[in-house]
């Protein structure tokens, strides 16, 4: 949903940013899948895959996150734990002074358009991106370069203008250059399928044969979003797909079936209601620490979510391997919240409409509609802040006015789906200054020192520094919360059980779809469509 | 005898093995049936509690004079409550959505007229949600401020598939759920889950056709069951599971079925391996009791046995043949009286043969004495007389004559003595027996009239042939004739016949001699036997073994006084006179 996807203009649209650094989950989990060759593909064959709406995404975004994630790799790629590690690239080096950071590109990568990606041509891209404002907030370590030199076929010189610690982490953005005879914005990537088709509600993605980890087994992925999850389950249960890609968890076990298997792992997402920092009813941090104090989120985990999630408390990606768990988080304490909220002078009172119940404070939240897990999730924040005398309304909005409203700014409160990692970088993007080009503080959350941490943490050249500020870090959005943090949540896919899927358990399959295998013949309508 | 123990104990205990078996299938369907019975409960009961649920909130609603967001949280902190309410919505008479537990608008109406009535509750028919969840809309009347509302809830039936998905009989046996219209609304195997997504006709079930047999529960539902193939799907791929023991039972207020489907295989496992080891209980005391009794019958039976095998062994004149009786009975008894009579025949079977070998050779002895001594004595005298006659040269002739004759008579006498230890192989030619017997009387006319007897002949007209030994047919036929002359007295007669008869010639060597008595008559063939006072009796013996050896037969007809007929029997041959000159 909002804060994903891989579209990026050349004018700065609110609307669109987001998409661009929700791109980088599927990079992350192909760090997994580049880590192997692969042997030759065994039976090739056509891969069906149905991405139901309504269930975490838009089509669109949903779609193109997909196609991202086959089609399309950077030079590095974040593990889970927020560590960079290369993926086209196949080394990085810092000079002594930290002021130039050399890249050597994997030998013999070709792109989409069988043209090599040498130094020259990766560093031409490279500075496409930079120079895209749009760009510059997503992989807000790029803001440092001043300039990309090609060194030979291989080497990538990056000169900064100061130690750029997320330099490596935002040079995961995905290399591709525009296919100049598709006129339906198709690109050329480097990734193991290439996009050749990009039609209505439909991607038809084709085996790149010359892809550096080895011929993907599949020759063929058809890709394709339902506007139900029981359209997308009929079918798979019909064998007519082989895979749907987004399942909510309450449905998960109950699909469960020897033909099927369930595939969950943990996303760097979570779901909060960000606070708009413009609206002078959260200029007292203590009522926003009153808010995270009245929510029950183990309740959310367990109830809603089935216990598919983690509590979240802050913007940090837990996992972040400079994580501090024992900075302190927020405990469900209703009376204490009342006690702050009444501290700061917020007294219930009943309303002149009768339709409303009495209050110390009413709120406004943007909701996106047809997302039965974020509905769920709001009934139950809307239930536990009424505990404490807040009342909250849920405006409901389709998608679109949603997003448009969303990157206005127009709204009190909003619940999303949010990016949080796994690198510090992309957790800093929403809570950075308003004032800042190089980020996207569309909550105008504007908070001094975390502004401050986020720069030291940008500069760090030393892991204990880094450290010790991350947990300052953690402390700093405790104090003055720029949301309800509400929980981490994880996403399961479903595939066939004809097919082979390797890869680490947790870690999203379609990361490793290039070396999916099957043994199974194909349907016959499958084999006409590879004739 | 066996027999007669084994079988009723065969026929009971194939009647026993029926009848477990059946009882065993019996309980099998009814512990089933239970199981249905026990799941239609407990669905019944679920849909019932979520009714109530939904009367209960209605309560809260009605007339309780709520404002508008009370009503709104009652209903929202009820869907969070119960979450098999995906949606809660109350309505006016119009079904205008006044407050929904959704964030959003209200997505749910009155149920139109394919509802069913629950008591004052209208429900629509289960349809499966975005989620593959039984979903249903009900609605109650709720009374507020004076107007008539409406509550209205979406009801998810996920325990539904919980619920079934947790009955198991035994590792292959589960559970399905079917509404009234055929429609399946959960599947406890997880390999036919997607079957609910697939629309599957039910109503094809061979327990829900209108033609299924059926049964009255207590509480008046259907119920249903039967043994029948997984293929009974025209539209679906059989699973493979061959035989199905199911059985349904039905939730009256909701008109669906509840069906629990095992695999016969699994369902009769325990009863088919009760039946299997009863079987080889009952076989293994069969056989142990038979055993028993073999060896218990043998011990008895056994000198039995082998007493009648001893007499049959004697009677075959195996008198080595001894009996083994260790016992002390009557039977042992009996053993050694059987033993020792053995004993006693060998003895006189010994003595007998000694006795018949002495006489034997005493008549040979006194044969060959009589035999030779004449020709010896024959020859002595005409070798005295040659001496005192020796210039006379008729005598010398005369000497001659008499010491070969004499001569000739003793060669014959031993050639008769070496036939019978060794036959002489013989030639077979057509003969024609008028012409050999002509012969043959001519020559012995002599005789007959130095005999005072008549030889005479009566052969039948034309040639008869026989495949023989002239030289032999001739010897045995004079030997006959010349036995006649011997038995019949001067002024007798001696006739010689031939005829035919069927593919016969006969040949029939009649005298009116003294004849030979009829106890006589049987062994008259034998070795050594004669009724003359002379000779070693070995003429007629020789004579039996060469029309054998000839292929016809010799028998004898006689009266005391009268006299006797021997008659030779030969087949007929069709040889020509050309083959006879050749």
């Amino acid at each position: 949903m909002y804060g994903r996807g891989v579209q990026r203009r050349s004018r700065f649209r609110c609307r669109t940013f987001p998409r661009g650094w929700c791109g980088i989950l599927p990079f992350l989990a192909f760090t997994f899948a580049c880590s192997t060759a692969t042997p030759a593909p065994s039976t090739p064959r056509k891969l069906t895959i149905l991405f139901p709406e309504g269930t975490g995404d838009s089509a669109n975004n949903g779609l193109a996150q997909i196609v991202s994630l086959l089609s399309q790799e950077g030079l590095t790629i974040i593990a889970p734990d927020g560590r960079v590690q290369p993926r086209l690239a196949e080394s990085l080096k810092w000079s002594d002074d930290g002021l130039e950071l050399s890249v050597t590109l994997r030998p013999n990568i070709l792109m989409h358009d069988r043209k090599k990606l040498d130094a020259s041509r990766a560093a031409d891209i490279l500075r496409r991106i930079i120079e895209d404002p749009n760009s510059r907030r997503m992989y807000p370590g790029l803001a440092d370069v001043d300039a990309v030199k090609a060194e030979g076929e291989r080497i990538i010189r990056f000169v900064v203008r100061r130690h750029a610690a997320w330099l490596p982490d935002d040079l995961s953005a995905p290399l591709s250059v525009p296919d100049p005879d598709n006129p339906k914005g198709i690109k050329f990537g480097a990734g193991p399928y290439q996009i050749v088709s990009n039609e209505g509600n439909t991607r038809v993605l084709q085996r790149f044969v010359q892809y550096y980890g080895g011929e993907p087994s599949i020759e063929r992925v058809d890709l394709q979003s339902v506007e139900t999850l029981r359209i997308a389950w009929a079918s798979l249960l019909r064998g007519e797909v082989d895979m749907v890609t987004d399942l909510p968890p309450d449905t998960v076990e109950l699909i469960r079936n020897p033909n099927v298997y369930i595939k969950s792992f943990s996303r760097n997402y979570q779901y909060l209601i960000a606070f708009n920092g413009r609206s002078r009813k959260f200029t007292d941090p203590r009522i926003r620490r009153a808010l995270n104090m009245a929510i029950d989120r183990e309740t959310i985990v367990t109830r809603v979510l089935k216990s598919s999630g983690l509590p979240a408390t802050g913007p940090i990606w837990p996992k972040h391997w400079a994580y501090d768990p024992s900075a302190g988080s927020y405990k469900f304490d209703p009376g204490g919240a009342s006690v702050l909220l009444e501290k700061s002078g917020l007294q219930v009172h009943a309303s002149a409409d009768e339709s409303l119940p009495p209050a110390r404070l009413r709120l406004t939240c943007l909701v996106p509609a047809r997302f039965s897990i974020i509905e769920q999730i709001a009934l139950e924040v809307q239930r536990q802040l009424l505990e404490v005398g807040v009342d909250i309304h849920f405006d409901v909005q389709p998608y679109d006015v949603y997003n448009d409203r969303l990157t206005r700014g127009d709204f009190e409160t909003v619940m999303i789906d949010l990016v949080g990692g796994p690198s510090l970088s992309r957790a800093s993007i929403m809570w950075r200054s308003p004032k800042r080009s190089d980020a996207l503080p569309i909550f105008s959350y504007n908070n001094p020192v975390t502004e401050a941490l986020f720069e030291s943490l940008r500069i760090s050249s030393n892991e204990a520094n880094t450290r010790v500020d991350v947990r300052k870090l953690q402390q700093a959005f405790l104090e003055s919360p720029p949301a309800i943090f509400l929980a981490w949540n994880d996403r399961a896919r479903a595939v066939r059980s004809d097919f082979s899927v390797p890869g680490e358990l947790g870690t999203d399959p379609l990361t490793t779809l290039w070396r999916w295998k099957t043994d199974k013949p194909d349907r016959p309508g499958d084999r006409m469509a590879n004739r | 005898m066996a027999a007669a123990a084994v079988v009723p104990l065969l026929a009971y205990g194939a009647a026993s093995l029926y009848s477990m078996r059946n009882g065993a299938r019996d309980q099998v369907f009814k512990a089933n049936q239970n199981i249905a019975r026990r799941a239609a409960e407990q669905i019944d009961q679920y849909v019932s509690n979520n009714i109530r649920i939904l009367r209960s909130i209605a309560a809260n609603l009605q007339e309780t004079g709520l404002q508008r967001w009370q009503q709104e949280r009652l209903l929202r902190n009820s869907a969070l409550r119960f979450p098999e309410f995906t949606e809660l919505t109350l309505t006016d008479e119009g079904g205008t959505a006044i407050v929904t537990s959704r964030i959003g608008d209200a997505t749910i109406t009155i149920p139109g007229s394919d509802s069913s009535k629950v008591g004052d509750i209208m429900m629509s028919p289960f349809s499966i949600d975005d989620a593959l969840l039984p979903t249903a809309i009900l609605a109650i009347p709720v009374n507020a401020s004076g107007s008539r509302l409406w509550l209205i809830g979406r009801v998810s039936l996920e325990e539904l598939w919980r619920m079934v998905d947790r009955i198991r009989v035994g590792q292959k046996g589960f559970a399905l759920v079917v509404t009234g219209g055929g429609r399946l609304l959960a599947h406890g195997e997880p390999e036919s889950k997607s079957l609910v997504a697939q629309r599957l006709d039910m109503l094809q079930h061979p327990l829900l056709r209108p033609s299924a047999p059926k049964e009255s529960a207590a509480d008046g539902a259907d119920e249903a069951s039967g043994e029948y193939s997984d293929d009974w799907s025209t539209t679906q791929p059989h699973r493979n599971l061959g035989m199905i023991v199911g059985v349904s039972a039905g939730i009256p207020a909701l008109g669906w079925k509840v069906l629990v489907e095992q695999p016969s295989e699994e369902a009769f496992a325990g009863p088919i391996k009760l039946q299997r080891q009863l079987s080889v209980a009952i076989a293994l005391a069969l056989l142990a009791m038979l055993s028993v009794g073999y060896f218990f019958g043998r011990s008895f039976i056994n000198p039995i046995l082998r007493l009648t095998r001893g007499t049959k062994a004697l009677a075959e004149g195996k008198l080595d043949e001894r009996v083994i009786v260790d016992s002390k009975d009557e039977l042992g008894q009996l053993g050694t009286a059987f033993n020792n009579m053995a004993d006693r025949l060998v003895e006189l079977q010994d003595d007998l043969i000694k006795k018949e070998r002495q006489a034997t050779f005493g008549r040979v002895a006194v044969g060959l004495v009589h035999d030779l001594s004449n020709p010896i004595m024959n020859i002595g005298n005409a070798c005295k007389m040659i001496v005192m006659s020796f210039d006379d040269m008729e005598y010398r002739q005369s000497f001659k004559r008499t010491v070969e004759r004499e001569l000739a008579q003793i060669k014959r006498m031993l050639d008769d003595l070496r036939n019978i230890a060794k036959p002489v192989p013989l030639e077979s030619f057509p003969i024609d027996i008028n012409k050999a017997l002509a012969e043959v009387m001519e020559s012995m006319q002599t005789s007959a009239a130095t005999s005072g007897l008549t030889l005479e002949s009566d052969l039948v007209g034309g040639p008869v042939f026989i495949k023989g030994d002239l030289f032999a047919l001739n010897r045995v036929c004079r030997n006959l004739i010349l036995n006649a002359f011997q038995a019949t007295v001067p002024g007798g007669r001696v006739t010689v016949r031939t005829r035919r008869e069927n593919e016969h010639a006969l040949i029939d060597v009649a005298d009116t001699g003294s004849g030979i008595p009829k106890d006589r008559l049987d062994t008259i063939f034998d070795d050594f036997v004669t009724t003359k006072k002379r000779g070693l009796g070995l003429g007629l013996a020789i004579s039996k073994k060469v029309v054998e050896q000839l292929g016809g037969t010799i028998a004898v007809t006689s009266e005391v006084g009268t006299g006797t007929t021997f008659t030779l029997r030969f087949p007929l041959t069709l040889a020509r006179p050309e083959q006879l000159a050749s």
